[in-house]
């Protein structure tokens, strides 16, 4: 059977308890002494007047021989008081009572009935031989026989003699009243020897008691101090008792954490595992000067641990003497509160970055951006960004540290890099380590350590983030984890910038030709017509495309398109603009020119493009159609102008440039027509294609 | 296990030679018992007596010459005392006429117990010559109240 445990209660009051129980036993053996005390002066009340009642009756018998011989005599004498007396005298004595004064003598006194029982039986018989005795003066004074007198007490007075009887009975009764009366101081002294012991006995039982207790007392507080003992030193807080500058008392706790002795922690030696950057709290905290404190403590193994201790001044307390120090270790609350820290910063760094770059709506902007971040991360770390281009083949160093400048990675195409193919961040402590990116070896700065933050958009390399720093220190983990934040939402920034620019491109361009498509180009010529720009037009039409199509498929029209689309793209300025119109028609727009100065660079270009096409390629040509700002107020209607040109040239046998006129129009619409027939003339010129060929 | 010795008895003729040589040798050197030494001295008597007030009892009166024991009780209620006194020639009183001259007998005095409560036994050994003899109790007015006996020594 398993006995539960008995419940452990270090604070419990035994102490209490037996110290209770210690002040009961001496108040019981003081009341039982006073009860004994009491008892016995009790007993012992009036023994003297006893004793001397007792010795009394002997002189009282003699007394009454005499005053018989008196009376005898002749003499004027009271036998019969002095009879009265000793018959009162002995009856007080055996039951109690008032014992009446011998006359001249003493005075009255109460006495207390005999108890025991042997000297009880002296006094009864002390009581026979008086009653004999007064018998025998009575007979004696009566002049009767005194041989005839009733012998009660047991004597055998033989003789005749009356008064030799008499004074035998006398001598008797003097004799057992003597007897009686050391009895009864032999009792009385026996009482008061008795009661000594008995006090003794009680004193000698309160201290055995009163010694067990203490004993009991001492065990009960050994205990608790063992109890206390073992609370103070399997704690895990640690205690120092502080005084003035030194320490008293270190607890088990310290010496554990610190491994030092308990010599060398007390007294000044305690600095020693102090932080010496917290000494000087720590010792102002040891003059009483702070309530909560909260310092480093070197422990074992040479590492720092936080403490958070709560000051208590006991100064005044006899007992202490001195400012008790009760310290934890929140190491580890105090690296989870850094952690917490390291995260909100990154968590701000990463929402300030995100912010950001939201902001900015091309890659230049977004490089501004990755390049602020860099100096927010380090103002010391060399670091660049490596993007690869649209080809994804290279990469170009796209944003530098401004101030630490570029660690000059020469990788030059994302999959010769490490970090982009292990798809995550890889730090290396030194460049000269065998497991090394080889592309940190012989640098200019010489050995380094470096980390390379792969970016990714949408799953596929972007390029990397690249930062070094003196070999065997690399970036900071901290360092290393904004750095991993600025490589994903910089990717992600620049990956939506150019996906963005990208859709844009498409939106304006024609996808065949790479030129900007009908729309882009209406609204640069509005552009230009609302600033008043002036600028020349032309409408470029491939000759026989639909027959070119036929004839040698789809694949050598686009290719034609193509060639005619670059061929333009030469002989135009950068500020000119060139878009695919629709089908094989192409809009030119030259601004800062009229349309004599277009029909040159029209020249220009069907020039160039027959030179181009001397290569064996399939030959084809294009006819022009020219007009400028100049000549009507609308785009609607210098459009339609240039379509009058293109149709002139059209009709005129292709290849070749005109300027549309609005009488042109009319001469080859009719007057009745109006010109706002010419798209249409236009289109049925250009669905014409076999015929005037 | 293999006992291969067997147990030895032990030597038991030996022993009780041994031990018949020792009681021999005891009753050799050996004092001689208190049996024997009492087979050669002659048993005391034994006189019981008892006091009271104020008389003395006597069980056996009549002793022979030799040693004596008194066995004494006080059956009280007082105080006694017991003495043995030669009385071959009569007893002197003291001039007061109610005690013995016991300096007077001092002499004829054979022995005697001090003043003893009531209810306590003592024991007088003395040794008694053949003659008369008082076994008396003197101490004031006793012996005159009675407290006397005769006891006789042939």
């Amino acid at each position: 059977m398993t006995r539960a445990a008995r419940e452990f209660r270090p604070f419990a009051p035994r102490a209490r308890t037996t110290i209770v129980a210690i002040v009961a036993t001496s108040a019981l053996v003081l009341a039982a002494s006073a009860a004994v005390s009491i008892w016995s002066t009790g007993k012992s009340r009036n023994r003297a007047a006893v004793v001397e009642i007792a010795g009394r009756q002997r002189t009282l018998a003699e007394r009454y021989v005499t005053q018989i011989l008196l009376v005898r005599a002749g003499a004027q004498a009271s036998p019969d008081r002095t009879g009265v007396l000793l018959t009162q005298s002995v009856n007080a004595l055996l039951n109690g009572g008032q014992v009446p004064a011998v006359e001249g003598d003493d005075d009255e006194v109460v006495v207390q009935s005999e108890t025991d029982p042997k000297i009880r039986a002296e006094i009864v018989e002390q009581r026979k031989l008086i009653n004999d005795l007064l018998a025998t003066g009575t007979a004696l004074l009566a002049h009767r026989r005194t041989a005839t007198v009733k012998q009660t007490a047991g004597e055998h007075i033989q003789t005749r003699d009356s008064l030799l009887r008499l004074r035998v009975l006398s001598a008797l009764t003097s004799n057992v009243s003597l007897s009686s009366a050391r009895e009864i101081a032999a009792k009385t002294d026996e009482n008061v020897s008795n009661t000594v012991k008995l006090q003794i006995a009680l004193g000698g039982i309160g201290v055995l008691v009163s010694l067990l207790l203490a004993w009991a007392l001492i065990a009960t507080t050994r205990r608790q101090t063992a109890h206390f003992r073992s609370l103070v030193t399997s704690s895990t807080d640690l205690v120092l008792v502080l005084s003035g500058n030194s320490c008293r008392y270190a607890s088990s706790a310290v010496e554990r954490l610190t491994g030092q002795p308990y010599s060398q922690l007390t007294g000044r030696g305690i600095l020693r595992v102090i932080h010496e950057d917290d000494r000087e709290r720590f010792q102002a905290a040891q003059q009483g000067d702070a309530k909560e404190l909260v310092f480093r403590m070197r422990n074992a193994a040479g590492d720092w641990r936080h403490l958070e201790a709560h000051l208590t001044d006991l100064r005044a307390d006899r007992h202490v003497r001195g400012i008790v120090l009760n310290s934890r270790d929140i190491t580890e609350r105090v690296r989870l509160e850094q952690e917490l820290t390291r995260q909100a910063q990154r968590d701000n760094f990463g929402s300030q970055l995100v912010e950001a770059l939201e902001m900015a709506d091309d890659e230049g902007s977004a490089y501004d951006v990755v390049r602020r971040a860099m100096v927010e991360i380090d103002e010391q770390t060399p670091m660049e960004l490596l993007l690869s281009d649209s080809s994804r083949a290279h990469l170009d160093q796209t944003a530098v540290h401004p101030y630490a400048g570029a660690p000059s990675c020469p990788v030059d195409s994302p999959y010769s890099c490490v970090a982009v193919r292990r798809g995550h961040p890889v730090v290396f402590e030194t460049s000269e380590a065998l497991n090394a990116c080889p592309k940190l070896r012989d640098r200019e700065q010489g050995p380094c350590s470096a980390v390379c933050v792969p970016i990714s958009f949408m799953g596929r390399s972007l390029g990397v983030l690249h930062a070094t720093g003196p070999e065997g220190a690399p970036p900071t983990k901290e360092q290393v984890a904004q750095l991993t934040t600025l490589a994903t939402q910089s990717g992600a920034r620049i990956g939506t910038v150019r996906a963005f620019e990208k859709t844009q491109l498409q939106a304006q361009t024609d996808g065949l030709t790479g030129l900007i498509n009908r729309r882009t180009l209406e609204t640069e010529l509005r552009d230009l017509m609302r600033t008043g720009r002036p600028f020349a037009l032309a409408l470029a039409d491939l000759d026989h495309f639909k027959r070119l199509n036929d004839t040698h498929g789809h694949e050598e029209g686009d290719r034609s398109l193509r060639l005619f689309s670059h061929v333009v793209r030469q002989v135009l300025r950068d500020d000119d603009f060139v878009a695919r119109w629709g089908g094989e028609e192409f809009l030119i727009a030259l601004p800062d020119a009229d349309a004599v100065a277009a029909v040159e660079v029209m020249e220009r270009i069907r020039g160039n493009l027959a030179r181009t096409l001397d290569g064996g390629q399939v030959r084809f040509t294009a006819s022009f159609g020219i007009t400028d700002s100049t000549a009507a107020p609308s785009l609607q209607e210098l459009i339609q102008l240039a379509d009058v040109g293109l149709y002139l040239s059209k009709a005129s046998g292709r290849d070749r440039v005109s300027i549309g006129e609005w009488s042109e129009t009319r001469e080859a619409l009719g007057a009745a027509n109006g010109a706002k027939r010419a798209p249409a003339l236009h289109r049925a010129a250009a669905e014409d294609e076999p015929s005037p060929d | 296990m293999t006992d291969i010795g067997g147990v030895r008895k032990p030597p038991v003729i030996a022993c009780a030679v041994l031990f018949g040589l020792a009681l021999i040798v005891a009753a050799l050197f050996s004092r001689p018992s208190a049996g024997a030494a009492r087979a050669t001295t002659k048993t005391p008597s034994v006189v019981r007596v008892v006091e009271r007030d104020f008389h003395i009892s006597v069980v056996h009166g009549h002793l022979t010459a030799g040693t004596v024991v008194f066995r004494v009780t006080n059956r009280g209620p007082d105080e006694h005392e017991f003495i043995v006194v030669r009385a071959d020639h009569g007893l002197p009183m003291r001039p007061d006429g109610i005690t013995l001259d016991e300096h007077a007998l001092e002499k004829n005095i054979a022995g005697s117990i001090e003043p003893a409560p009531a209810g306590q036994t003592n024991t007088l050994r003395v040794t008694l010559k053949s003659g008369r003899y008082a076994l008396v109790c003197n101490m004031f007015g006793h012996y005159m109240g009675g407290m006397h006996a005769p006891l006789v020594v042939r």
